[in-house]
């Protein structure tokens, strides 16, 4: 009879440990959704602002077409795969490379002082600066969600619920090694 | 910059000369104040002991010191108090009003106890709050409003007697945050390191907001933050600004919070600044140790790099 109870009270407690276990996986992956949500409204912002940016400095910039061309091209690419859901990892690099060509863009914008110094100018600088500082902090937070979320689908013993319901490792949000080398635009157009 | 500091040494010098004759008096009618109290304690003991003679000792010492602070009270209110208040008055108001004109200074004055609770650092409710020496006005194109406070609560023991226990004692600074930003997020020095996952459990049952984990695991040592908005919080404290606050930390503990718009930082220290020091003579050189402390104090928009404004929409 008393090992009857044993049994009852560690069946008890494996499952409420499972139950324990399995909520906490849930919210950590509805926490990873959450800010993957947090970083499409940020990179839509963005989306929403090249256009402007290109079209404001198309008329100055006569030798830089293969750059804009290629920003135009890139958050076409990055628009329609947002569209529709490929792996996040080809996303997220068709975002930095977006990223790095903005960079570019306005690295050049310095050759042009007629363009620098107009009000419109300013304000577009001062706009992207602002979207790329959010994209940062969301991905920032997105990255931090994500390795919390994988530590918990490859620690023991949440990795044994975690395989069960087919949760698996998601992929971190990096940026290439080149566009952190890059000068800093706040310092840049700061001052 | 040398030159002109010598230029205001010279203009102030005169006040400096009147306030150090000030000084030797408020010092000199200080020693008598406590003198006479102490012999006055010496007679009033002697007298008991003449009395009766197997009067308890101790009770004599306890008389004797009971008048000393008794004289050293007088000598504070009577003499010290107006020349210490005299002295910011003429000096370091002018000290402020040399290193910007944009600044004012007023010794009772202090950022308001309404300042002290909107930034929601310090939830436990105080039952004494000190203030003085405020600064304000614009740095730069920062509005800064800065003192000193002390913050203290009660409590009894068993005994019957209070006891006070302090908050937060030290500079506290209402400034302008060149990002603009909606929800709270706080950064607090981490008392619970030692504890690893318990003490981040225990971190997330504050009412003030969810826990943020930054990736930058120096600053996760120093500090805890706690925000209502997961990206906003990130959006402020980005990786440069997380070394620029670990650089201020270097001052002493600090409190930091972004909340109502506005950007409160508390930087604890029993350092008491602004005060002349009554028993040496005046003079440049207390001016240029004010003089310093006021740079530093100020220096906090540049530390944090408040004036750089790229974000404008």
């Amino acid at each position: 009879m008393e090992l009857l109870w044993v049994i009852v009270g560690l069946v008890g407690l494996v499952g409420l440990v499972y139950v324990v276990l399995y909520n906490s996986l849930i919210g950590k992956r509805n926490q990873v959704e959450n800010a993957f949500g947090s970083v499409e409204t940020n990179l839509k912002k963005r989306y929403d602002l090249i256009p402007n940016l290109v079209a404001a400095v198309q008329k100055y910039m006569t030798y830089e077409k293969d750059l804009l061309e290629r920003i135009v091209s890139l958050r076409t690419q990055a628009m329609a795969a947002a569209g529709g859901t490929p792996d996040p990892e080809q996303r997220f690099k068709l975002e930095g490379d977006l990223s790095q060509a903005l960079r570019g863009l306005m690295i050049n914008v310095e050759n042009y002082p007629d363009l620098k110094a107009s009000q419109n100018m300013l304000q577009l600088q001062a706009s992207l600066n602002e979207v790329e500082e959010q994209i940062s902090a969301s991905r920032r937070f997105y990255n931090a969600a994500v390795t919390d979320y994988n530590n918990a689908v490859e620690m023991f013993p949440s990795n044994l619920v975690a395989g069960q319901m087919r949760l698996t490792r998601k992929p971190v949000f990096t940026i290439p090694e080149s566009e952190r080398a890059a000068p800093d635009l706040g310092k840049m157009f700061g001052g | 910059m040398q030159k002109s500091f010598n230029e205001f040494y010279q203009a102030v010098r005169p006040t400096l000369e009147q306030l150090e004759k000030e000084r030797r008096v408020a010092l000199s009618r200080s020693a008598w104040a406590v003198g006479i109290a102490v012999v006055a304690g010496l007679l009033v003991t002697l007298g008991i002991f003449l009395v009766n003679p197997d009067n308890d000792p101790s009770g004599a010492i306890f008389a004797l010191l009971f008048f000393a602070v008794a004289g050293y009270g007088y000598a504070e209110w009577r003499h010290l108090g107006p020349f210490r208040r005299r002295f910011k008055l003429e000096v370091i108001e002018r000290l402020v009003k040399f290193v910007s004109s944009e600044l004012h200074y007023d010794p009772s004055a202090g950022v308001g106890e309404r300042a002290y609770r909107d930034s929601l650092l310090f939830p436990r409710s105080h039952d004494r709050f000190r203030q003085e020496d405020l600064i304000a006005g614009t740095v730069g194109q920062t509005r800064l409003r800065v003192s000193e406070i002390h913050s203290e609560y009660r409590t009894r023991d068993s005994k019957g007697r209070t006891n006070w226990h302090t908050i937060f004692r030290g500079l506290f600074f209402v400034l302008d945050f060149p990002k603009r930003f909606n929800g709270t997020t706080l950064v607090l020095p981490d008392g619970t390191g030692w504890l690893g996952g318990l003490g981040d459990a225990m971190q997330g049952w504050d009412s003030r907001g969810e826990l943020v984990k930054l990736e930058d695991p120096e600053f996760e040592r120093l500090f805890v933050v706690q925000g209502t908005d997961q990206v906003e919080a990130r959006y402020l404290l980005s990786t440069s600004m997380m070394e620029r606050i670990k650089e201020l930390r270097k001052r002493g503990p600090l409190y930091m919070a972004f909340t109502g718009g506005n950007l409160y930082v508390g930087i604890s220290s029993s350092r008491d600044l602004f005060e002349p020091n009554v028993l040496k003579p005046l003079g440049m050189d207390d001016l240029m140790a004010h003089m310093g402390n006021l740079r530093q104090v100020l220096g906090i928009v540049d530390e944090l790099e408040l004036n750089t404004r790229v974000w404008r929409e």
